[in-house]
């Protein structure tokens, strides 16, 4: 048996190795790694205290008899070789992949001995990120975990949602940790270059050690530090361009078709209403105050009379008038930004000290007119061992600044100065600059050419839609700017007790500062009136997170055993200040002491604090057997003192199935591991600073003659206290075919207990809630992620990956109102219990009128209980609708291929089976005066389209046809392509030469391409789907280099 | 010894880092906390004089802000004169233009229980009466200081204006409203009669007490305010004499504005009596009165197109001699249409003052109280006190009889159209709501009528109450 096992292990070494008599030699050899011949590393006859070191050159010779076995040994990395008839073995290290080691709470752990849910994204990945901050570059990539970029504003943070619907009222944002400390900063000054790996920790026995904040789940970043080595150095840098990535909706871009579509529109709002003409003396009219009536547009930009613009028998345009002007605001106000991002650094140590230290600059103009980025980062990361390895101590120190130029409503909304809103909600027909009413450019004394705000100064005429505006002159007149300074420095010390005992110290300072300029120009806008306006304000938070951690781990025959106590504490304080002035001297100084008048001025502030006492248990028994527990008691300072101290627990098995001996003779399974998990987590971000506690609000004035004047603005609530979340998680790891195909999937049930809610009080006493944990919730779903390497050569490799996640999210228990199901309505949904978070409750369209084009909404008559259709919006009823935003599925899928030295990875995201509410279409179907058209005017109801299946549009939709109703839901289903990177790695032997260990060229796309269900409807953008006017995301194309030496 | 030293490490590091129950009480750094306030009051006596005057201006600050019902960023929320506005476009006077904000109440849905509008009328006046009530209770029954004296019979008068607002529009018949004092919670709706009584209380004690108080400024309540919620009381629940008679003494001292093209918005007006000093802290921007109301203004009336005008009929009621006919478009211009008020106009950066009492109305009101109280003669004299300063061809009235009644009601809605009184007098004098009549300028989404008395003019109770106090006792009709 035993000869056989060796002869089968001798077989794996080496193929072609020749049987041999047991005879002591000398061998001989040269070891290396990557880098070069290795000094000093150690040669060691297995079983033996033979051992040598290697000279400055590398080579080494050691006695040794064929049969035995040397190891290579050389700063952490080894190898083994069985000595066979040859008398020379050349041996090159390789680094040791920490693939198997994942960074869990408060230190690693191997992945096999997991018993929860973690999932890694290693550097790798990383660097293919071009955004500025890495989570958006995370869609579709890691199951279960839902990310959202909000907008295409470089560098702003996505929404992240961990398994479901994490809480209603809470905050339901999951908690940071970078390097083992709960990170208070902004992700975006991280360099994505300076990550090792981000670990998503999405179940109790993970997370549970972060029980205090991690119930909507725990990311994990940890930064680079120096290996073991000579110092390698690393430059990339790659330079692009941002465009828009998703086309704007398919609204009208032409004069003339705006001048036709807006006759009919008016022809058929004369029709109806008050003025009831019939259809020939509607259109004559329509025609004569197209421009000029009480519903006229004002502006007329063809060269032939008001009147004659439109042919009332015909409906189109003159055929002899040509266009005075022609300015489309998009091509002023959007366009192609420059895009450069390049990271240094260099990294490497040896036994007693290792280092990293990185340089990062970025910047991204984005595609809209002043809303670039500029970013400067930088990081050093020092680990020493002192005192033979008893004790180490290192540092992080991390910097960032970020320069960012934003722009009015880039978040969304109906601002009228956000060019988001702007271009795609204002007519075609009004022009950017401005002009009298034959086409001639008007002048200001200076004699430049004056922007149109609609305000009809000179000669022009009144703009009806968004007077006193003009978006591309405040966007480059305006200055807003975010300068956030984030300074994130960790010191630590770790103490070897006695041999398995460790005691570690940390330190963590955190210093946020923002600070936000803004100056609306005293030239155009909302600010004209008040002179101009100019605002700063700067937010400062400092957070100091200290650590002190008891690590045990002993292995005593097949039992292993690591233990940790910890103790933790966080204070964090805010600290803000704004002043605001109007009625600047200066049109273009966004000085607040240069400008004249006092608009306001505040100060204050939040401060938090937390102290938890937590210890964790793995065990496992013959690497077959895990558990992994762990408990955790927090206080928060959010909290009563009688009920600020929660305690929260994990604890979760795995059992390594491939492990037993039934299975070993399974040659093609590598694999197989079963886990379940159960825990509990709390979540104190109620959203209210200080919730047990009655709020006043001190109001300001400059009337120095009357009383401090104050309000009871919140009512506290000394009984509130921790959300909780009890977490199950139960699934299998599975790896075959020589770990070629690798299956993980996972049922979870999560449950959110003491949900926080405004417990609804009768108004007539003054206060219409109180906060209070009320409310159940659960999620239960489960996801599956699958890899497989299709192909696997030396010079040819294709892998595909795929991930998919389901959740059913209800709510269980709400506050009791005396409602069916204790219902809410909140905005377009409906909360009920036994319903989800996001099941939509409006209005129910129920087609056209083919008489008269209104539309027909479904409604409960009262008198017969019957359900009915009517023409009136405002009677008929609002149902819960059959959908819900909640997609059935979500996920994403990709491949890499190398090919020689080409490298190709293509990542899709997807999501099907939810709805979302598009108001941006509604809105363009259902315009104002001066208000753009979606091109689906040419589907709804009008005299000569009877059979149209949209209802007919009046001017300002007087009768709510296009109100919120289930015409608005359109499916939320989406595929994209995320990204694609295609790179070339240059012969080795080529850039040896140039003294380089490597060099590659790249390049990367992000955002790449969208399939909705709409053109211009990006369901992306929001975790519910609904639209929004906000910056549309960016694409980015780059070429880039990276060299290795 | 290797051992002790570790064992002194660890007892060491841990009795270091481990903090004390203090380390988790922190105090807001924004808003003051309940205890904070608590031991405030408890360190001096003076400190519950700071404490009460500070609640009730940070009230006076609340009528006029934004966002009072907390239902987020409703620009139609911005206090008492929103109510005005939403209540005058439910009555036949005022016509909206475009469907924007406000459009709720000139298309009547803003009534039905499940509207904001409603919720946010409701919640306002409840949080008025709170406020009131939260001083109230710590002011002894009879009180010695001066101050204290003024500041109960203002906060009694503010609590008697609340309810009236509420009550008229809640009402259902002798349905009242749920009433809470100083001393009593009742939370179901107690009979109409009850809150009447209590109104008449609260503003009767308050003009007692007010008796010597001489007001910083005319933001403050005085006498003259109180007598004018009085007349306004006693004209609405039929006591004519005592309407005259406060309307009377509640503008002594006042005498009708000469110049009515000032854009009513400075409280520094010779005839306002009570108002709000709207500046740089308390503006509300575009959630503000004249952002709706001034055609010309540059807000949503004046940017969006939102305009506020005046019913063709009233319109044409005016005399074309009346000075106040300037007030509005008699044809489009500057961008306006016809019927558009230029009466609203504010001159500043939203810093426009509002007014919530003036002579005029108190002229009107004693006029009204005289003819419905047989003194034709006395009404007439009234009116022509005020309407010869409008109209200089004006004469003394020759009318009688309904005839009188009929043009001192259409002067008060031609004097006072935006100020919040419309609706209430349709209400009061039983007229019907009549939008749909040959030539009327009302537009399409509010194109229909009503009845007099229609329970549309009833507002129905937000479902927020409904949901949250099974005691209430009913809801008013659909």
């Amino acid at each position: 048996m035993r000869s056989k096992f060796k002869w089968i292990f001798t077989l794996l070494v080496a193929f072609t190795m020749q049987f041999s008599f047991a005879q002591e030699k000398t061998v001989t050899g040269v070891v290396s790694d990557e880098l070069g011949p290795a000094i000093g590393a150690t040669v060691t006859v297995k079983g033996t205290k033979n051992v040598v070191a290697t000279d400055f050159d590398g080579k080494y010779s050691i006695n040794a008899k064929s049969g035995d076995v040397l190891e290579f040994s050389y700063l952490g990395m080894k190898q083994t070789v069985t000595v066979g008839a040859a008398n020379s073995y050349n041996v090159t290290l390789k680094s040791v992949e920490l693939k198997d080691l994942v960074v869990t709470a408060y230190g690693t752990q191997k992945k096999e001995s997991i018993t929860g849910s973690i999932v890694e994204v290693k550097s790798a990945e990383l660097q293919k990120v071009a955004s500025s901050n890495v989570m958006q570059g995370m869609v579709g990539k890691v199951s279960g975990v839902q990310v959202v970029n909000n907008n295409g504003m470089p560098g702003d943070p996505p929404v992240i949602r961990f398994r479901g619907i994490g809480s209603i009222n809470a905050s339901a944002a999951p908690l940071y940790v970078v390097d083992g400390v709960p990170f208070n900063g902004d992700i975006a000054s991280i360099n994505n270059f300076d990550i090792e790996s981000i670990s998503f920790l999405k179940d109790a026995s993970a997370a549970a050690l972060y029980g205090n904040r991690g119930a909507n789940g725990v990311i994990i970043v940890t930064t680079k530090k120096g290996k073991k080595g000579k110092s390698k150095v690393m430059f990339d840098s790659k330079v692009g361009f941002s465009s828009r990535a998703v086309k704007e909706y398919d609204i009208l871009t032409s004069q003339k078709d705006y001048y036709e579509t807006y006759f009919s529109a008016l022809k058929t709002t004369l029709m109806f209403g008050p003025t009831n003409y019939d259809q020939f003396t509607a259109a004559n009219i329509a025609s004569q105050e197209l421009i000029t009536g009480s519903q006229g547009l004002a502006y007329n930009s063809y060269n032939v009379a008001n009147n004659a613009l439109i042919d009332p028998a015909t409906g189109k345009l003159n055929p002899s008038a040509s266009l005075l002007y022609d300015e489309d605001y998009a091509d002023y106000l959007f366009g192609e930004g420059l895009f450069t991002q390049s990271v240094f650094n260099i990294s490497g140590g040896d036994e007693n000290l290792s280092h990293f230290f990185s340089l990062g600059y970025e910047k991204n103009e984005g595609y809209v007119v002043n809303s670039g980025l500029e970013k400067i980062t930088t990081r050093l990361k020092l680990d020493s061992s002192v005192l033979g390895g008893k004790l180490k101590m290192g540092g992080n120190f991390g910097y960032s600044h970020l320069m960012q130029d934003y722009l009015d409503g880039y978040t969304g909304g109906s601002t009228y100065s956000s060019p988001f809103f702007w271009t795609r909600t204002n007519a075609p027909i009004y022009p950017v600059y401005l002009y009298d009413t034959s086409g001639n450019p008007i002048f200001n004394s200076s004699g430049t050419h004056m922007f149109d705000d609609g305000t009809g100064f000179g000669a022009a005429p009144v703009r009806p839609f968004g007077s006193l505006q003009n978006p591309y002159a405040t966007a480059i007149n305006d200055i807003k700017k975010y300068q956030t300074d984030n300074l994130f420095v960790s010191a630590f010390a770790d103490v070897k007790l006695f041999e398995g005992l460790n005691f570690v110290y940390s330190a963590t300072g955190d210093l946020f500062n923002q600070n936000d300029r803004s100056l609306d120009t005293p030239l155009y806008g909302d600010a004209v009136n008040a002179g101009g306006r100019v605002s700063y304000s700067n937010s400062r938070t400092f957070s100091l997170t200290q650590q002190q951690l008891l690590k045990y781990t002993r292995e005593f025959g097949n039992h292993s055993v690591d233990l940790l106590l910890g103790h933790e504490t966080l204070d964090r304080r805010t600290d803000f200040v704004a002043a605001e002035r109007s009625k600047l001297l200066l049109p273009d100084s966004p000085y607040v002491n240069q400008a004249g008048v006092l608009q306001s001025g505040t100060g204050g502030g939040s401060t938090y604090s937390l102290e938890g006492y937590f210890s964790r248990l793995n065990y496992d028994y013959d690497n077959k057997y895990y558990i992994n527990a762990s408990i955790r008691k927090d206080g928060s300072s959010r909290f009563h003192p009688d009920n600020r101290w929660g305690t929260f627990y994990g604890v979760g098995a795995a059992w390594r199935v491939s492990q037993e001996k039934f299975m070993s003779n399974i040659s093609w399974l590598d694999e197989f591991k079963l886990k379940a998990s159960y825990g509990e987590q709390g979540n104190d971000n109620l959203g209210l600073e200080l919730p047990y506690l009655d709020q006043y609000t001190v109001s300001v004035t400059t009337d120095t003659s009357l009383p401090v004047s104050f309000n009871l603005t919140q009512l506290g609530n000394r009984n509130i206290t921790w959300e909780k979340k009890a977490n199950f998680n139960a699934g299998f790891d599975l790896s075959l075919f020589d770990r070629r195909l690798n299956i993980e999937a996972e049922y979870f049930k999560n449950e959110v207990d003491d949900m926080l809610f405004n417990r609804p009080l009768p108004p007539s006493s003054g206060f219409s809630s109180i906060p209070d944990n009320v409310g159940t919730m659960q999620n239960v779903g489960y996801e599956v992620t699958i890899d497989a390497e299709l192909i696997r050569r030396k010079d040819f490799s294709f892998s595909v990956n795929f991930n998919t996640t389901h959740y059913e999210n209800e709510i269980t228990k709400l506050p009791f109102n005396g409602q069916e199901n204790n219902r809410i309505v909140s905005g377009l949904y409906l909360r009920q219990e036994g319903g989800s978070v996001y099941d939509f409750y409006m209005r129910e369209f129920a087609g056209v009128n083919p008489l008269t084009g209104a539309a027909l909404f479904w409604m409960d008559d009262t008198a017969t209980g019957q359900r009915v259709v009517t023409e009136n919006y405002n009677q008929a009823t609002q149902y819960k609708i059959d959908k819900s935003a909640i997609p059935d599925f979500y996920g994403g899928f990709g491949f890499n291929t190398t090919y020689k030295g080409f490298d190709l990875g293509v990542n899709f995201a997807y999501q099907f089976g939810g709805y979302g509410y598009d108001s941006i279409y509604m809105g363009a179907m259902s315009p104002s005066r001066g208000e753009n058209f979606h091109t689906d005017y040419s589907k709804t109801w009008s005299v000569d389209n009877v059979g149209a299946s949209l209802p007919r549009v009046e001017i300002g939709d007087p009768q709510n046809y296009y109100a919120t109703s289930t015409l608005g839901l359109v499916k939320s289903d989406y595929l994209s392509i995320q990204n694609i990177s295609l790179g070339y790695t240059l012969d080795n032997k080529f850039t040896s030469k140039l003294g380089l260990s490597s060099l590659r060229l790249y390049s990367l796309v992000d955002n790449v391409h969208l399939w909705s269900n709409r053109q211009g409807y990006d369901p992306r953008l929001s975790l519910t789907g609904g639209s929004d006017n906000k910056y549309s995301l960016l694409r980015t194309v780059s070429f880039g280099m990276n060299v290795q030496f | 010894m290797k051992n002790f030293k570790i064992l002194l490490i660890l007892t060491l590091s841990f009795s270091l880092f481990s903090c004390s129950e203090d380390f988790l009480n922190k105090d807001s750094r924004n808003n003051v906390s309940g205890d904070q306030i608590i031991d405030l009051a408890n360190s001096s006596p003076e400190a519950a004089l700071t404490i009460t005057n500070g609640l009730e201006s940070g009230n006076t600050l609340f009528i006029n802000d934004f966002n009072t019902a907390g239902n987020g960023n409703i620009h139609d929320d911005f206090g008492h004169m929103a109510v005005n506005l939403g209540l005058d476009l439910m009555s036949n006077d005022m016509v909206q233009y475009q469907s924007h904000w406000f459009v709720n109440y000139y298309n009547y849905t803003a009534r039905n229980e499940n509207s904001i509008r409603t919720d946010m009328i409701w919640k306002f006046y409840y949080k008025v009466i709170y406020n009131m009530n939260s001083i109230l209770k710590f002011l002894p029954e009879d009180i010695a200081n001066d101050d204290l004296r003024y500041l109960k019979a203002r906060c009694l008068a503010m609590r008697g204006m609340a309810y009236f607002n509420l009550i008229r529009v809640y009402g259902n018949g002798t349905q009242g409203i749920p009433m809470y004092t100083e001393s009593i919670i009742e939370p179901s709706r107690v009979a109409t009669s009850t809150i009447v009584s209590l109104i008449e209380d609260d503003l009767t004690t308050a003009h007692q007490l007010i008796d010597g108080f001489n007001r910083p400024s005319k933001v403050a309540i005085d006498k003259n305010v109180v007598s004018g919620l009085l007349a306004r009381y006693y004209l609405e629940y039929g006591n004519f004499a005592q309407a005259a008679s406060y309307a009377a003494q509640a503008r002594t001292g006042y005498s009708p504005m000469t110049n009515l093209n000032d854009g009513f918005n400075k409280i520094s007006n010779s005839e306002w009596m009570w108002g709000a000093d709207i500046n740089t802290n308390t503006s509300t921007y575009y959630a503000s009165y004249f952002s709706h109301m001034g055609n010309s203004n540059a807000g949503y009336a004046g940017l969006l197109g939102v305009y506020k005008n005046i019913d063709k009929r009233l319109y044409d009621a005016i005399p074309s001699t009346d000075s106040r006919k300037t007030a509005w478009f008699d044809g489009p211009s500057q961008g306006l249409p016809q019927y558009a008020n230029t009466k609203y106009f504010d001159d500043t950066d939203f810093e426009g003052d509002y007014v919530f009492m003036r002579a005029a109305e108190m002229y009107l009101i004693e006029a009204e109280a005289k003819a419905l109280s047989g003194d034709e003669t006395g009404a007439k004299q009234v009116l022509f006190d005020l309407i010869s300063t409008r109209d200089s061809s004006y004469t003394l009235s020759t009318n009688s009889g309904a005839n009188l009644l009929n043009e001192i009601r259409t002067h008060r809605r031609i004097e006072l159209w935006g100020e919040g009184f419309a609706f209430y007098d349709m209400k009061r004098w039983g007229v019907e709501l009549k939008r749909n009549y040959p030539g009327s300028n009302h537009t399409s989404f509010g194109f229909f009528d009503y009845p007099s008395a229609s329970q549309k003019f009833i507002f129905q109770i937000p479902l927020s109450e409904i949901n949250a106090n099974p005691t209430l006792g009913g809801q008013n009709p659909f």
